[in-house]
């Protein structure tokens, strides 16, 4: 009989063997993402929120940042496989064009990692947010890297949503209509007159009040205020700026950076296969023959290897794909002083903007011009083609601001209606509220 | 054995003398000579018997009057043995059950013989697996009635796709749960590293040879005790146990190979050279890339497929006594694929144990370790695969170059540099067991703990040195993945009768955690080629590292009444809490059934058992991510150094599970003596809150979030028949015939919009699973008159642009005169009509032969090969037929386009019916030929058993296909793109030859 109550011993062992904590239904977190709610609690959290915003830049960035603007101008041709990209460059870009769906949505993703800190962040309560300037800071970057997002975003598509606040439900509110560029516009302002007044430089991961004056200044020109593009370009680099003493492509003011374990693949994308790239795009004939004979830049922004030319302000061919650490220049000095320059020019000071460009001009081992007002406006323009090629979407944005897309692009194909991008086919399908712009293939 | 029958007739020497009731011994065993315990032997016609002991032996007082015994034992045919003037001592040898009615099975938490079953349920046995070569579960397990296996993929230790009455999920999974001794198992692929549509199968870790038998749980009333995760049916897996009685040694030793079934006739280099000339206009293919050279000719799959070997050993020894029983097993399988380079070596033991402490106690112990070494290659869609290299590279391209290096052109990797130079290995270390204690309160009440777990530690190491074209400098991938199961499970049974009512209940509580811990990195650019190691390479890409686990509670009940054989009643009920759900985090899962035999007590003459039943019953699928409905913010959103976190994901706080309502109605007969069996199940499965990807404005930074929406719906018969067509001493043979129709059908989808997968597949309302969807081909434009008459049909466009004489021509569906997207249409269907089979058992004195045909018909393969190797449009090697059979002039009756490129090539590459072949097959799936020493001989040497005999897979395949083989998925364990077929591995055939000893 004792023998048998010692075999139950066994039995009554298994049955407490494991705890009942280790079985609760809420014992299992991820480690590698916590509740919304709980994302931002202190200062360290804010810190690495505010780097996701630097991070959702990255995101998608040969086609969002550079090709689709490239391809889409006289700038550079397709030489690659994605019929979706070749749409660009013949200026017929479909609305169900995936690549346009991709770079529209890769901008809201930007805009819901800095809406997320803007709403969360001003009433977190903790010590280590004792100091506001520093709070202050972060908000800056958040709505920073939002102004950036949302300017691509309006010089894109013109009329697109204007969301300021972070997605929680998945129900009717997302349904979002469009709203006019102008107010878009007075919200990039906005935004960045916050980031100029409230950056501390020495805090953030890049942006600083130099850049958020010279995003004004270029938001400026774009609008044609003239007088304010010229003080914020001023104010972003100084009374005395000397471009000359500063090597071309290291006049940095705003530039994401990449590194082998967060690199892109912009080089990939722009090299030939002898340097294991894809070349899937290339200078176009215009911009290599808009290099003026004796210009230094040009064998800073194309080679030419095997017969094939190829843009090298991307040059990491060594790395893989995905590895590769060129930064992309956002924003330079010399955008600047040619902003100086044209703003001067439109002003009447036909003084400022001569000195200005041909500042830029004797940096690139150039003979000195003198603007007027007949001349000022292509030679500018001139200037910005063969200074920024290849970064960003200068190009496109210069013709059109200056109404003479039609003049310039209208060889290749680009219409009256071509002024902007379908909205993406399948954000109208989504999206109850969002009615079509009046693009050519819309 | 021989000195105790020496005994026998000694004790029979001393009875000589007593008259009257005369003393009768013997022993009663199996048909491998083995005594069976506890066998019933009574005088025909009397309650006077015994039983049998632990080696088989009785001994009886009959009365004089006695004509005869009567023996029966349970799963054994029983047996009247007539008395003998003069013969005290017989050997009477049992025949196990012709169609098993009297099976013991395990379903669910309770017992029940086959014969009172009122679910429905398809069982393999050791004997089935055996004939099987293989090293998996999965290739054991086969075509059943409503059961269809395949394989997707030729390398070894590859996943399977298994469908239990078809499929009933578009995102969760549609596997079936695999159970093993009561232990749910992990199964589904968990490497890391992509190496093309094929990835690796859990349940490989799993031995066949360790598996007494499998049951395919298909009925809602059946499954409905799995509750949330027996959507797509059960398999439940028991181990072998060891039996009372003397020791038993077994001793299985198998060698044999695996071979390519059949090779694809790619160009030669001169028709290679042909070909580039007609396409490019010069002879001259050196000019099109260096690398390739008209004089060197490779035929690149007969240097990468073999005849490779295959291995399998397995040692086992169980035996015990009335108290302690244990059997235990170590094996090793070495199986290389028919590819060069892939191959599974497998290293597994076993301990079973049971003990019974008192006689109101039971305990048992059950492990099983595993360690396995699999060695991948990159496969199906990818450039740098064998498969796709060996197809696509032209032969004109040498081996190796003059400096050494692999030759190689157009990116495409050398298929000898990708079966030799990438290593990848991906090493397991499962272990798999339970622990359990009963306790019996009363005769029929009883009490069980069991702890069960499941640790799966998987390590993956991969290495492509500089000499692959997928590595510039040296790639070095390392990762570990590590899933901890635990199961703590408690119940309580009940099997007692009143009158001639037998009445079962188990009630229960269930408590399951799983832990996965992963990480992984990719780091480039070694030194040399002999720096295969991490700390030598220089720039790590990525780095990633997490946790994810859910945890389950269960409580169960479940209780059979059987009232007189005749009228059976089943009902039971899971509620299944998950961790993974957040408002809802409760479902309950009923099921019922309700049979009455018709043939009870001999009543109808000839007709053994007729039995009708019918089930309902609700079960579901919780198998999403484990965090998929909370609205989470990730880190990893690094910037340079700085980390980084972003709102990851939205969530759905609101996701249930999917759950599924069959209803299902059958029929058991057996006919004169149980000679014919015959089982027939109609259902009808409806699936309902299947989990889908609801698309979402992204100006919400998101794009999808996943929501309850669509429903789909599976309607089948199936059945099957067993005769025992002739079963004497020495001459036995079964067969058994086996086939189902399954319909599936979508029923509702988000907004009911369509969904796209794989190369041409189509998810569609009122479509089943796996629909293709292109254009329909109406011939090849033979002149521009054609042409042009087309064209004239829309004012506006032509009918299809940039096409000439030669090109294929696309049917206007909807009559607008310009092919567009718009005339796409269902063009074919990767599920079967009809699947089935017929096995067959014969034994013949002592040789024994069986065979397995199995089928499936109906079914389409979307064969996207066709579309590179027969676009005829570039610089990849086109096949033999495509190439000579290209268009060439008016009216030539070829069936292939011109060979063009540009728009002509987009033209004729376009999605249609041109790629969709019927993939119906019919195979000798296996057969076995084997032959088992007398027992005069065996006695001789002391042995059991042994065994000799020649087995093989996939032996013979009746197909229209054109490709390898018709049993084939690029998409691996895809849910929807399934019957694809792109430069995958094919299945091989195998062959060994081995020997069984029994000692």
């Amino acid at each position: 009989m004792l023998k048998q109550y010692n075999s139950l011993i066994w039995l009554v062992f298994l049955v407490g063997f494991t705890s009942c904590d280790y079985f609760d239904m809420d014992a299992i977190d991820p480690i590698d993402a916590v509740p919304a709610e709980a994302a931002i609690t202190d200062a360290t959290s804010a810190r690495a929120a505010r780097a996701g915003v630097y991070d959702a830049l990255q995101d998608n960035s040969f086609d969002r940042h550079l090709a689709g603007y490239q391809y889409y101008s006289d700038e550079a041709d397709w030489t690659g496989t994605f019929p979706t990209r070749e749409e660009f460059d013949i200026y017929s870009v479909q609305t169900g064009n995936s690549t346009l769906a991709g770079m529209f949505s890769s901008h809201y993703y930007t805009i819901n990692v800095a809406n997320n800190i803007l709403e969360i962040l001003p009433s977190v309560e903790d010590p280590t947010l004792s100091d506001d300037a520093f709070r202050n800071s972060i908000l800056a970057e958040a709505r920073f890297g939002r102004a950036f997002a949302y300017l691509e975003l309006v010089l894109g598509w013109g009329d697109v949503p204007l969301i300021l606040t972070p997605t929680r439900g998945v129900g009717e509110e997302l349904n979002v209509p469009k709203d006019p560029a102008s107010a878009v516009y007075a919200q990039i302002i906005s935004d960045l007159e916050f980031a100029a007044a409230n950056l501390q430089d020495n805090l953030t991961l890049g942006m600083t009040k130099a850049a958020a004056n010279a995003l004004l200044a270029r938001v400026a020109l774009y609008q044609e205020r003239w007088q304010d593009a010229l003080n914020y370009a001023t104010l972003a680099i100084g009374e005395d700026y000397d471009l000359t003493s500063i090597p071309y492509m290291e006049d940095e003011i705003w530039f994401l950076k990449y590194s082998s374990t967060d690199g892109n693949s912009l080089a990939f994308f722009y090299a030939p296969s002898a340097l294991n790239g894809r070349l899937s795009i290339s200078p176009s004939s215009e911009l290599i023959n808009a290099f003026e004979p004796s210009d230094l830049r040009k064998d800073q922004t194309i080679a030419e290897l095997d017969g094939v030319v190829y843009g090298i302000k991307y040059d990491d061919f060594n790395l893989a794909s995905g590895s590769q650490t060129d930064p992309i220049r956002f924003i330079r000095g010399a955008e600047m002083v040619l902003i100086i320059a044209e703003a001067s020019a439109r002003l009447g000071d036909f003084d400022t903007a001569t000195e200005m460009i041909n500042m830029v001009r004797e940096r690139a081992g150039l003979d000195d011009i003198e603007l007027n007002a007949n001349n000022f406006e292509d030679a500018i323009l001139q200037e910005r083609f063969v200074e920024l090629a290849l970064e960003s979407g200068h190009r496109l944005w210069d013709v059109r601001r200056m109404g003479r897309a039609l003049e310039i692009f209208g060889p290749g194909g680009y219409d009256a209606c071509d002024h902007v991008w379908p909205l993406p086919q399948r954000e109208i399908d989504r999206n109850t509220a969002l009615e079509q712009n009046d693009c050519c293939n819309c | 054995m021989k000195s105790f029958k020496l005994i026998v007739w000694v004790l029979l020497l001393g009875s000589v003398s007593a008259l009257h009731a005369q003393q009768i011994t013997g022993t009663v065993v199996d048909e491998s000579g083995m005594g069976l315990i506890g066998a019933t032997v009574l005088v025909t016609g009397t309650s006077t018997g015994t039983v049998t002991d632990i080696d088989g032996n009785f001994s009886l007082a009959v009365p004089p009057v006695a004509k005869s015994l009567t023996i029966s034992y349970t799963g054994f045919s029983g047996q009247v043995v007539n008395l003998l003037e003069g013969q005290t001592d017989y050997q009477i040898i049992l025949t196990e059950d012709g169609i098993g009615l009297d099976e013991v099975l395990v379903i669910g938490y309770s017992p029940v013989k086959r014969k009172d079953l009122v679910g429905s349920v398809s069982s393999i046995s050791a004997e089935d697996i055996d004939v099987q070569a293989g090293s998996t579960v999965q290739s054991a397990l086969r075509n059943a009635a409503g059961v269809v296996v395949q394989q997707s993929s030729g390398a070894p230790g590859a996943g399977y796709n298994i469908r239990v009455r078809g499929s009933t999920s578009i995102t969760a999974s549609n596997e079936p749960l695999f159970v093993v001794d009561g232990v749910p198992v992990i199964s589904g692929d968990f490497a890391q590293t992509g190496i093309g549509g094929q990835g690796a199968n859990a349940l490989a870790d799993i031995n066949p040879s360790d598996i007494e038998s499998m049951e395919i749980l298909k009925d809602a009333s059946t499954t409905a005790i799995y509750g949330s995760r027996a959507a797509n049916g059960v398999v439940l897996i028991t181990t072998k146990s060891g039996k009372a009685g003397k020791t038993k040694f077994d001793i299985n030793s198998s060698y044999g190979f695996n071979e390519p079934i059949k090779l694809i006739d790619v160009v030669d280099n001169k028709g290679y050279t042909d070909y580039i000339e007609e396409r490019y206009g010069t002879r001259n293919i050196s000019a099109l890339s260096s690398g390739l050279d008209t004089s060197v000719y490779n035929n690149w799959q007969d240097l990468i497929y073999d005849r490779n070997p295959i291995l399998s050993t397995d040692v086992s020894m169980s035996g015990g006594d009335a108290k302690t029983k244990f059997y235990t097993a170590l094996s090793y399988d070495d199986n290389q694929g028919a590819l060069n380079g892939t191959r599974f070596r497998r290293y597994s033991t076993r301990l079973n144990l049971s003990h019974n402490p008192t006689d109101k106690m039971v305990t048992s112990f059950n492990l099983g370790y595993t360690n396995s070494n699999n060695k991948l290659i990159q496969n199906d869609n990818n450039i740098y695969g064998a498969t796709s290299s060996a197809i696509l590279l032209p032969p004109t391209v040498p081996i190796r170059n003059a400096d050494g290096t692999f030759g190689s052109v157009f990116g495409l990797e050398n298929p000898i540099a990708a079966t030799t130079e990438y290593q990848n290995r991906l090493i397991t270390n499962r272990l798999i067991g339970n622990v359990a204690a009963t306790y019996y309160i009363l005769n029929e009440l009883s009490f069980t703990a069991k702890l069960g777990a499941d640790i799966a530690s998987i390590r993956e190491k991969v290495f492509e040195p500089s000499t692959l074209q997928s590595s510039a400098n040296g790639q070095i991938a390392e990762g570990s993945t590590t899933n901890t199961r635990l199961i703590n499970e408690y119940t309580m049974n009940y099997n007692g009768s009143f009158g001639t009512t037998q009445f079962t209940a188990v009630a229960g509580a269930i408590f399951q955690r799983d832990d996965i811990v992963r990480n992984y990195f990719v780091t480039n650019d070694v030194p040399t080629n002999n720096f295969p190691s991490a700390d030598a390479a220089a720039n790590p890409s990525s780095v990633t590292g997490d946790l994810s686990g859910d945890v389950l509670h269960s409580y169960i009940a479940n209780v059979n009444f059987n009232f007189g054989s005749s009228f059976y009643l089943s009902g039971s009920v899971r509620a299944d809490g998950s961790s993974r759900f957040i408002n809802d985090r409760w479902g309950i899962f009923p099921g019922v059934a309700a049979g009455y035999n018709f043939a009870n007590g001999g009543n109808l003459g000839n007709i053994d058992l007729l039995k009708l039943r019918t089930s309902f019953g609700l079960t579901g699928n919780n198998n999403i991510g484990n965090f998929t409905t909370r609205q989470l913010y990730a880190g990893g959103a690094t910037y340079l150094d700085a980390p980084g976190i972003v709102p990851s994901q939205i969530g759905n706080p609101d996701l249930i599970w999917e759950s599924t309502a069959q209803f299902d109605i059958g029929v058991d007969a057996g006919f004169l003596d149980n000679r014919i069996g015959a089982t027939v199940d109609f259902y009808v499965k409806n699936t309902s809150d299947l989990i889908l990807n609801r698309p979402i404005p992204t100006t919400s930074g998101f794009s999808v979030v996943p929501q309850n929406i669509g429903d789909m719906r599976n309607v089948g018969v199936e059945a099957s028949l067993t005769f025992v067509n002739v079963q004497q001493t020495d001459f036995d043979w079964t067969t058994t015939l086996f086939g189902a129709v399954n319909k599936n059908e979508v029923l509702s989808l988000y907004e009911d919009q369509p969904q796209d997968f794989g190369f041409a597949t189509r998810l569609a309302v009122g479509q089943p699973i796996g629909s293709f969807f292109g254009y329909e081909t109406d011939g090849i434009f033979q002149n521009q008159a054609e042409i042009d008459a087309v064209n004239a049909l829309n004012d506006d466009r032509d009918y299809q642009t940039g096409v000439a004489p030669g090109d294929i021509r696309f049917v206007d569906q909807n009559g607008d005169g310009i092919i567009n997207d718009d005339d796409r249409t269902f063009i074919g269907n990767a599920l079967p009509d009809f699947t089935g089979g017929v096995d067959n058992k014969l034994n013949y004195k002592n040789f024994g032969l069986s065979f397995f045909f199995q089928f499936n018909l109906g079914n389409e393969v979307y064969n996207n090969n066709l579309a590179f190797a027969e676009g005829l449009n570039s610089v990849f090697a086109p096949t033999v037929r495509a190439y000579e059979n290209a268009w060439r002039e008016e009216g030539d009756g070829n069936v292939f386009p011109r060979i063009t490129g540009g728009s002509g090539a987009s033209n004729n590459r376009q999605d249609s019916d041109r790629f969709v072949e019927d993939g119906s097959f019919v195979r000798l799936k296996t057969a076995t030929f084997s032959y088992n020493l007398p027992s005069s001989v065996l006695d001789a040497i002391n042995f059991r058993a042994l065994r000799l005999y020649v087995r093989g897979t996939n032996l013979i395949t009746w197909t229209d296909y054109s490709w390898f083989d018709p049993e084939v998925n690029a998409f691996g364990d895809s849910n929807v793109a399934l019957g694809t077929d792109f430069l995958t591995s094919p299945v091989g055939r195998t062959v060994e030859f081995g020997i069984n000893i029994g000692l």
